[in-house]
């Protein structure tokens, strides 16, 4: 999947590692999301969407 | 700093494998009312350390502190079995003594991933069983079992049409290899690949 993560992290002006804390995750679990080559589970995905308060649809499009 | 991530890494998986359900069924309920302020996030907690603390009863301790004598313990206990299953039957007392010198760190290493609180450790994700390293070792872990059905059925059928027999103590001993070795570099290559 594509994802607008990376977009969405800097609007905000977040690290990568304050990502990964609020969602309880690790860092490299961020990197692998933004680069595309980590699909998370879906309530990772719920809570990367409120964390933003916008859908998951805003963040992740099925790739090409 | 760096190993003491890929150690807290390791750990999470560990001890993640056990906990996954109680830590799953807690920590949902909470994940909606405020991310921005995870209680259980890596970081800003000046409670955690880079080998963590255990519970005993109300209060916490360094994890090592139990851990140690515990898998001393535990050591001189197999040591002390060895020798009454007749290791080293010429010398009881030293080849007790070896499998007790050889035994103590790994049983150390084993009271101290029983006992610690991960929530204490510096690095720990409150998650792991959604991090991508939760991935990898279920890709590595899915990998190694079919490499071990190969690998196991190979043989069998080399032991059935040749002459060739082997002890079941080394066959055995075989198969742990391969599946460790599988899993290990299955591990880092998943890792590498990211």
């Amino acid at each position: 999947m594509e994802n607008t993560l990376p977009e969405l992290r800097r609007e905000h002006g977040w690290s990568q590692q304050k990502l990964a804390d609020a969602l309880g995750v690790s860092r490299q679990t961020v990197i692998s999301i933004e680069k595309g080559r980590f699909d998370p589970s879906l309530p990772l995905a719920f809570r990367l969407a409120s964390l933003f308060g916008c859908t998951i649809e805003d963040i992740f499009t099925p790739g090409s | 700093m760096e190993r003491a991530w890929e150690r807290a890494q390791w750990t999470s998986l560990l001890y993640s494998q056990a906990r996954f359900t109680l830590e799953t069924s807690i920590t949902d309920k909470n994940w909606g009312s405020d991310m921005t302020e995870n209680k259980n996030s890596a970081a800003g907690n000046p409670l955690r350390t880079a080998w963590g603390r255990a519970r005993l009863g109300t209060r916490t301790v360094p994890a090592m502190m139990p851990a140690i004598p515990l898998g001393i313990l535990l050591a001189a206990l197999i040591a002390a079995a060895a020798a009454l299953a007749g290791f080293a039957p010429q010398q009881p007392l030293l080849g007790a003594a070896i499998v007790a010198a050889l035994m103590a760190l790994p049983m150390c290493a084993l009271a101290w991933a029983f006992l610690v609180d991960r929530d204490s450790l510096e690095g720990a994700a409150s998650r792991p069983e959604e991090s991508v390293e939760s991935r990898w070792y279920d890709n590595a872990a899915a990998g190694a079992f079919h490499d071990l059905l190969i690998f196991s059925g190979l043989g069998t059928a080399v032991l059935f049409l040749t002459p060739l027999e082997i002890e079941g103590s080394v066959g055995l001993l075989a198969v742990s290899v391969v599946g460790m070795l599988s899993a290990g570099i299955r591990y880092i290559v998943n890792r590498r690949r990211g």
